[in-house]
Order: C-alpha cells, then sequence, then structure tokens
C-alpha cells in the first residue's frame, strides 16, 4: 500500500482480492450490457437520454405544480397523502400511520430513501418488525450491514459469506449453491408477506397526472408487498415525478437498460391506488384497500434552488456506478454513505449539507474520466457537479478535501508570470540530479512508489523553436 | 407550518431563486422511445413471441399445449383458474382445479391461471390488470403462473400499453419469471414469484 | 462535446502544454513538424505557461481562473489554438468557462475555448486530412484520453493511425476506461490511480502490441512511468511521435 491520505483511497487497500473481483465483474459485465441493448434498440441512445434529461428537468423545474397535482390526483383515487420535511418527520410518519392501522409487521421491499433514513433502526426501536424482502436487501439486513450499490446492495459480498449468514440465522445448513439460497429465502419470505400487516415500498415514478406509482423489481417482492397486506405505504423523495403518463415511457425504456441492461424489468408496477371495497364481481379480494404515500424532502428542495439541480433528476439506475472505475477498485463502503460512486460523491454532500466538511473528500474521489456522464440516462452533468463540490470544500477549507491534494498556489504563481515560469523550466534540469523519491514532499511519494518520474527536460523546445527556420512562416513570439 | 406548507414553501423558494427560465416540457414523438424492433415488425404475434422467450418466459398455443407443458413440468397436481376460463373443462380431468383463491393454502397450488389484459410485442410482456384478474396472489404465488392471452389483445409498444392503463387501481406488466441476480450476479429463476411464466395464445 | 463553426485557419497558435515543456520536448517538437506538414503557419506565443487545469481539478478555482486569465492574454486574436492533448484544449473548452461563470471576463474565456482544439481533432476536421502518409511498420494499440470522451478527437486519432502504411492498429479491451493519471488524483488517491493504471496495463499487453499510443502526455506519463517502474508493457508514444515518425521515413 502507498501512504495516503484520502480514506478512499485507503478502503480501496483494504478490500480482499475476492471482493475486488467481485466488485469488478458486477460491475462491468452490466456496462457492456447496457451498451449492447440500447444500441440494439435504438439508432440514437444518446438522443433518448437528453429527450429524458429534458422531461425530467422541466418536472423539477415546476416541482411545485407537479408534487401538487400528485397529491389530487392521489386523494381522487383513495390514497392518503403526507408530506415530510425531513427525516425526522419522515419517521415519525410511518411510525404513526402504523400505530393507526395497528400494524405491527411489515414487509418491505427495496428502498433507498429509506436507507437514506435510517428507518428499519427507527421502527425496530418501537417495536415494528420490519423485514427486507428484496434477496439482497434481506442479505444486508440479517448481516446488520449496509447496501454498497443502489441496484446491487450485495456486489460486494460473495456466495459463501451469503451461505454462513443464512445458515446463522437458521435457515437452513451451510449450502453456497445460489439456488438452494434463493429456495430458502423464497419459503422463509413468502410467510412473512402473509403474515404482515403492511407493505412498505419506494416509488420509481409518479406520474403526476394520474398519481399512479410506478414500481419496477425483478423478484416480485414488491408485488407480494402490495398484494398480501392490506396496508400499502409509499416512501417517496419529491423529486420522483414525472409529468404524465406518457412520460413515463421514456424513463422505462431507459431505466433497466441502463441499470441492469434489461429491456425492462421482470415486474412494471402501476399502483393507481387502494383497492376499491368491496371488490367487483369477479376480480379477487388481494390486494391492499388502504394506500399512503408520504412524500419526503430531506434535504431535496435545498439542492433545488442551485447550480447541483441537475443531480435531482437521477432516477437511480445505478450505471454511474457501474462504469466508474474508481467504484470498481474502492466499492460502494468506501463513501461511507447510502449512495455512493459518482452520483453519491455528488448527492451525500448535498443530502447532508450540515456535516457537509464530513463528507468533502467524496467529491475528490474521481479521475474526472466522464463516463459517468455518458451512461447517465438523464444526463446529468456529474464530472462538472463533482469538481463545483471540489471548489466548494477548498472554498471552505475542509481537511478531508485538501488532504493529499499538492497546494497549487506556488504553481499558480509561476503560471502566471512568463520569464519566472521559463527561468524555472530551464532550471528543472537540475532536479534530475537530486534523489527525488527521498524528498521530503509527500505528493512526489505517492508518484514515485508505483511509478517513475520523467526526467526533467524543461526549456529544451523552447530552444529548438527559437533556434530553427520555421515552414510556412510561423514565428517564435 | 405544517409539513406541507414547509415543503411547498422550500420549493417555491427555490424555484423562485433559479436564474434560468424554467423549462418547457419537451414536445416529443412517440416514435423516439419506439425500439427498432418495433418499428420495423410487420407482424405483431411473431415480435411477441421473440421478445416472450427472449424474456425466458415459455409460449404455448391453446390448452392442449398447455396441458401438456403441465405435465412435463410436474404441475398436474391442484391448479387456481380463474373461474371464467373454465379449465377444468378445457385442462381434462387430470388436473383439479379450484376457481376460488385460498390464501391460508397458498402453497398448495402448483399453477395459477389468469386473464391476460393485453401482450406488448416490443417487451414480449403481458399486461396483467385487476379488472380481469381473478387473483393477485393467485398469478403471483404458484410456480407456474399462465396468463392467458387472446391474439386480438396484442399491442405494438409500451406507449400504446401506457395509453390503456385507464382508472385502473393496479396494474402489472410481466417480462419473463421473477428473477435474481443478487447472488454473484448468476441468474436465478423464481424467487418470490413464478419460476415458469407461461403465456397461453388463444384466439 | 461537438463544437460547430470553430476557425478552422491554417495559421494557427500552438499550444506545447506544461507537461512537454517541462518533460516531453520531442512530443512538442513532433506537433510542430506535424502541423507544417499539414501546411501551417505554426505560431508559439513565448509567454504562455499553462492551460491552468491543475488548479481546477483540485478544487483552487480562484489560482486556476489566474491562470486561465493568462492564457487569455497570451493567446489573442480569431486563429486557432491547437494543442498536442486532448485534456488542455478540454479545459479551455469546458472546464474554464465552468469556472468563469459570472465572471466579468466569462465572454473572453469562452472566445478562447471556441477556437482551440486538439492536434488529431484538428488535423482531420479542420484540415480535412484524413489520410497520413509514411511509413511506422509497429503493431500499435492507441489509449483515448477521458477528456476527448465525446469528442471526435478519438475517431480522428484512430483514422490517422489507420492510414499510415505498415501500421496495424489493433483493438483494446475496455478501451474507455480511464487509464487512472487524472491530475493531482494521481497523488491524492495514489493506490486507486496505479489500480486503474495496472488494469489498463494488462488490457494494453493482452494485445501483444509492440508500442502504446495515447494523445495526452499525462495518461502517456502515468502509463509510462508504471511500465518502467514494473519493467513490463510496449514503449509509449504521443500521437505526435508516431506522425512524425511517419512522416521521417518517408522522405527516407
Amino acid at each position: 500500500m502507498i501512504p495516503t491520505a484520502q480514506s478512499i483511497d485507503r478502503f480501496a487497500t483494504t478490500l480482499p482480492a475476492e471482493v475486488k473481483a467481485t466488485v469488478y465483474e458486477g460491475t462491468k459485465v452490466p456496462t457492456v450490457w447496457r451498451r449492447d441493448i440500447l444500441e440494439r434498440d435504438f439508432a440514437d441512445p444518446d438522443a433518448l437520454r437528453k429527450l429524458a434529461s429534458r422531461i425530467k428537468q422541466h418536472t423539477l423545474d415546476h416541482l411545485d405544480r407537479y408534487l401538487e397535482q400528485a397529491e389530487t390526483a392521489l386523494r381522487r383515487r383513495g390514497a392518503e397523502v403526507h408530506f415530510a420535511k425531513d427525516g425526522d418527520s419522515a419517521k415519525a410518519a410511518v411510525a404513526r400511520v402504523l400505530s393507526e392501522h395497528g400494524a405491527r409487521r411489515v414487509v418491505k421491499s427495496k428502498s433507498m430513501l429509506t436507507e437514506e433514513l435510517h428507518l428499519n433502526a427507527y421502527l425496530e426501536a418501537r417495536g415494528v418488525e420490519v423485514v427486507e424482502t428484496d434477496l439482497g436487501e434481506f442479505i444486508i439486513q440479517i448481516d446488520r450491514d449496509v447496501p454498497s450499490h443502489i441496484v446491487k446492495p450485495i456486489v460486494h459480498k460473495n456466495r459463501r459469506q451469503i451461505a454462513a449468514s443464512f445458515e446463522r440465522e437458521g435457515l437452513g445448513d451451510y449450502n453456497e449453491d445460489p439456488e438452494t439460497i434463493t429456495r430458502r429465502a423464497r419459503a422463509h419470505l413468502r410467510r412473512k408477506y402473509l403474515e404482515a400487516d403492511a407493505g412498505m415500498t419506494g416509488a420509481n415514478f409518479i406520474s403526476a397526472e394520474s398519481g399512479r406509482v410506478v414500481l419496477v423489481t425483478n423478484e416480485g417482492n414488491a408485488r407480494f408487498s402490495v398484494s398480501a397486506p392490506g396496508l400499502h405505504i409509499v416512501m417517496v423523495g419529491i423529486e420522483k415525478l414525472v409529468p404524465t403518463d406518457r412520460d413515463l415511457g421514456v424513463f422505462l425504456n431507459l431505466l433497466a437498460r441502463s441499470g441492469t441492461g434489461q429491456q425492462l424489468t421482470v415486474y412494471t408496477q402501476f399502483i393507481g391506488g387502494p383497492r376499491p371495497q368491496p371488490a367487483p364481481a369477479g376480480q379477487g379480494v388481494d390486494g391492499a384497500e388502504k394506500m399512503v404515500v408520504i412524500f419526503v424532502d430531506n434535504g431535496r428542495s435545498d439542492i433545488l434552488g442551485t447550480e447541483y439541480r441537475d443531480v435531482l433528476r437521477c432516477i437511480r439506475c445505478g450505471a454511474c456506478q457501474n462504469v466508474c472505475p474508481v467504484y470498481r477498485q474502492a466499492s460502494g463502503h468506501a463513501y461511507r454513505t447510502t449512495y455512493q460512486g459518482p452520483i453519491g460523491a455528488v448527492l451525500s454532500p448535498l443530502l447532508l449539507q450540515p456535516e457537509f466538511a464530513n463528507y468533502a473528500d467524496l467529491p475528490k474521489a474521481s479521475s474526472l474520466c466522464g463516463a459517468c456522464n455518458e451512461v447517465c440516462p438523464v444526463d446529468i452533468p456529474l464530472p462538472d457537479l463533482l469538481l463545483r463540490l471540489r471548489d466548494r470544500g477548498f472554498r471552505q477549507g475542509a481537511a478531508r478535501a485538501k488532504a493529499g491534494t499538492p497546494s497549487m498556489a506556488p504553481w499558480a504563481f509561476l503560471a502566471t508570470r512568463p520569464r519566472a515560469w521559463r527561468a524555472a523550466m530551464s532550471a528543472s534540469s537540475l532536479g534530475n540530479a537530486l534523489p527525488l523519491e527521498l524528498l521530503p514532499f509527500p505528493p512526489l511519494q505517492r508518484w514515485t512508489q508505483s511509478r517513475t518520474l520523467p526526467e526533467f527536460r524543461g526549456g529544451d523546445f523552447r530552444s529548438w523553436m527559437k533556434n530553427r527556420s520555421p515552414k510556412q512562416g510561423g514565428t517564435h513570439e | 407550518m405544517s409539513d406541507r406548507d414547509t415543503v411547498f414553501a422550500s420549493i417555491r423558494s427555490a424555484l423562485a431563486a433559479r436564474n434560468a427560465p424554467p423549462s418547457p416540457h419537451p414536445d416529443w414523438d412517440t416514435a423516439a422511445i419506439l425500439s427498432r424492433a418495433a418499428q420495423a415488425c410487420s407482424d405483431l404475434e411473431s415480435l411477441f413471441v421473440e421478445k416472450l422467450q427472449a424474456s425466458a418466459a415459455r409460449l404455448v398455443r391453446g390448452w392442449d399445449e398447455l396441458a401438456a407443458l403441465l405435465r412435463a413440468e410436474n404441475a398436474s397436481g391442484l391448479g387456481f383458474a380463474d373461474p371464467t376460463l373454465d379449465a377444468q373443462h378445457l385442462l381434462g380431468t387430470d388436473f383439479e382445479i379450484e376457481t376460488t383463491w385460498d390464501r391460508s393454502r397458498v402453497d398448495a397450488y402448483a399453477f395459477g391461471i389468469t386473464r391476460a389484459s393485453l401482450g406488448i410485442a416490443e417487451s414480449g410482456s403481458l399486461m396483467l390488470k385487476d379488472a380481469d384478474t381473478a387473483s393477485r396472489l393467485g398469478a403471483l404465488a404458484p410456480w407456474v403462473h399462465i396468463a392467458v392471452l387472446r391474439r386480438r389483445d396484442l399491442v405494438r409498444s409500451l406507449s400504446d400499453a401506457l395509453a390503456q392503463l385507464g382508472d385502473e387501481p393496479y396494474t402489472v406488466w410481466v417480462t419473463g419469471p421473477s428473477k435474481t441476480g443478487d447472488v454473484e450476479g448468476i441468474l436465478i429463476q423464481g424467487v418470490h414469484g413464478p419460476g415458469i411464466q407461461v403465456c397461453c395464445l388463444v384466439d | 462535446m461537438l463544437i460547430h463553426d470553430r476557425p478552422t485557419g491554417a495559421r494557427i497558435q500552438f499550444m506545447a502544454t506544461c507537461l512537454c515543456d517541462a518533460f516531453f520536448p520531442q512530443v512538442a517538437r513532433a506537433a510542430v513538424e506535424v502541423l507544417e506538414h499539414a501546411g501551417c503557419e505554426v505560431h508559439f506565443p513565448e509567454d504562455q505557461t499553462c492551460c491552468g487545469q491543475p488548479a481546477f481539478n483540485s478544487g483552487d478555482w480562484e489560482s486556476s481562473r489566474a491562470v486561465v486569465r493568462h492564457c487569455c492574454h497570451v493567446f489573442q486574436g480569431e486563429d486557432p489554438v491547437v494543442s498536442p492533448s486532448g485534456s488542455c484544449a478540454d479545459m479551455l473548452l469546458h472546464g474554464a468557462p465552468l469556472e468563469f461563470e459570472k465572471q466579468a471576463d466569462e465572454a473572453a474565456v469562452q472566445q478562447l475555448g471556441h477556437r482551440t482544439w486538439e492536434l488529431a481533432d484538428y488535423l482531420v476536421h479542420a484540415r480535412g486530412m484524413t489520410r497520413w502518409p509514411g511509413r511506422f511498420p509497429h503493431r500499435v494499440v492507441f489509449h483515448q484520453s477521458c477528456h476527448s470522451r465525446g469528442t471526435r478527437s478519438g475517431e480522428a486519432a484512430r483514422q490517422l493511425l489507420e492510414s499510415i502504411d505498415g501500421l496495424e492498429l489493433v483493438a483494446l479491451e475496455d478501451r474507455e476506461q480511464c487509464c487512472g493519471f487524472g491530475g493531482a488524483f494521481s497523488v491524492s488517491f495514489p493506490n486507486i490511480s496505479t489500480g486503474m493504471g495496472q488494469l489498463k496495463l494488462e488490457h494494453v499487453m493482452q494485445t501483444q502490441a509492440d508500442v502504446l499510443v495515447s494523445a495526452d502526455m499525462g495518461c502517456l506519463m502515468h502509463l509510462g512511468g508504471l511500465i518502467q517502474k514494473e519493467q513490463r508493457g510496449p514503449r509509449t508514444l504521443h500521437l505526435a511521435e508516431v506522425l512524425a515518425a511517419a512522416l521521417t521515413s518517408s522522405a527516407a
């Protein structure tokens, strides 16, 4: 390991080779699939993501109007609607709704918002049994771990670790066959669905026009969560709206292709309200008869008016995490927050504003290669936002932002004084005589531990330019 | 001030502070999101079948083929079926069909047969609406689910299907069997929902 | 980013870059020879220093703006500015306007960015050189720098390389992946940077190419330094060096 001042860089060196390989494969494969399916299906995939970007930006630019429209539509369809200004208020609202319905057992379908709020711990402390039903989230829950990826929460775990966890939790003898693991979870969670008093989900989108809540999943857990229990609670960020049902087509065409390289996920649900009571003739009696939607702000509206507003277009597909070479080296837990990778490096410091200084290193964890922007289905200029946050971290003097970055002031001093610059260039060849690797200048040491430094040849090009007879009348000015 | 008022006030003050004019809703053409395959397609049924099979769902044409598939999959015991489908009669006496879903015996059913409202050709998806579905759990809990789809109910695109959502409280597009790649990216079918998803295409 | 209506004239201002100024004179020299072969009248403003990118990427935008202002002062007029670096060109085209938002001299910065070209992009799309003469009998792998992502530079460089007699251009696995240089990133996140570089190097070595070519000395300093330290991998050359070498062989 090369001595390093940045915690994400240090974390990367602690990852076992096995985990690193799992993360690498788990992110590279969907990146390839994403590109292949978009190129297969559309003549101009780039135009599609630019369209999605414009629709989403328009929605955010009129968020008050669309939020009111969604609220009205949801109420008209018989759903109860609440608003929560922050995490505490959101958690209290959930607890209140559960207690009003006497609900003590909750089955939950994967939701990043509830991870952001640390909702499970809050509810468990109040005597509510909360069971995560997405296979990955279920494993996270029994391991008391946190997700390391937006779409693939256990991308950092291998089957042997999972088999050990299942054995520990009494879900059968040690068996690392992924099919056996899946069947055991199926049997265990099926009972939980049927016993649950409430199902809780997030929302991938809400159509403001119709109030329809759209949920995409592959496993079918979100279908169970809204079909078996009598109460359905939706926790959703205020930025998840799209204007119309028709607009949903743009996003549904992009979301699964971007995230997992699928055309669509297996299940795309459109929940237009609670099941009418009594059920019309010929229709079954399952499905929640009570639906509660909680719109959560928790820092989002504070971003809306700033130069970071583009980040609110995010539809949580995970494509930027999959393609990010830094994420692939460091894994999600290196970022210490609910959202990781490029989107997390922008979103987390903004959502955690009061503690910005604690997360000011996240925007530094990027080579600014721009791959994240290139794959983003809503064209978020992630590298630009990372750069703006670096500027902010520097101006605030955040130690975590500055750690390990050489001071630029001496360089800028020279670079604005051409004579001094030229003199320094000419003198630089003296550096070749020095044992540079031994100099007490940490950035230089951090370079030379794994790479050689080229020979200084400052001024050579300038003398060549000066002493030659240029063709085509060029000049040395 | 209620949370609702606080949230709206904060949004409105953010929007007022923005220095760029609000962007208009882009006027977009539905053709922009139509996949190449759907654009080129002149026969919806063949595209639907191709995409359905690509999603790992199975196709049978008519009830005899369905009965054969169920026998081959050892799913010839108890099944649940939509009462309007006359499944007992069509499948024959090897099968025991119940037409009322009994949630207390959720694992007793080897298969569930319900009606599909639409088929989406460009994705091979089956659209199930509450209005046409005898039981949500009957379409979800058994290992084998069969959606009976009439040929005339095929539409070309996702956009066409979105336009048909209507006033329905619950609709789901099903594209293949339930699956996960959570464990090391290895594809496993049949996580919480059906491990075998069948479309029974009828006239 | 595709920019339209950029000046395409043959009288150009050459931006050598600070890396070539300090470490790689042979690359700047090759670039000048290549530009002259393309019929350019090459002017070298002697007061040039750096594009401002190191401070920009480090978050020290005040220092960076001072250097960019110096750049605007040095590269005046309407002629194209051409640089053998996708990264420096992108700094002036895209980075500098970002840090000059709402600054009084925003327009001057945008004007400079608008006429700044990366070398291969300029040769192909401004000078219309779709083929390059001469011979370079080597198996070559090309690493496109990330700062030319989304521009026509990478495609232009490949087009020129492929047209050279005797040159075999081989495909690189995961070619869009960053090499891990990233300016100050390479020393503030040295382990991740090195890990990324090693991955790139493995993919490069799979190709069994004898020359690794790029159009950015940042990437090549990092990968070349790694190659030298680990004593494995091909030799590294800047695109301009390959083009200039091909010219020499055709003259011979």
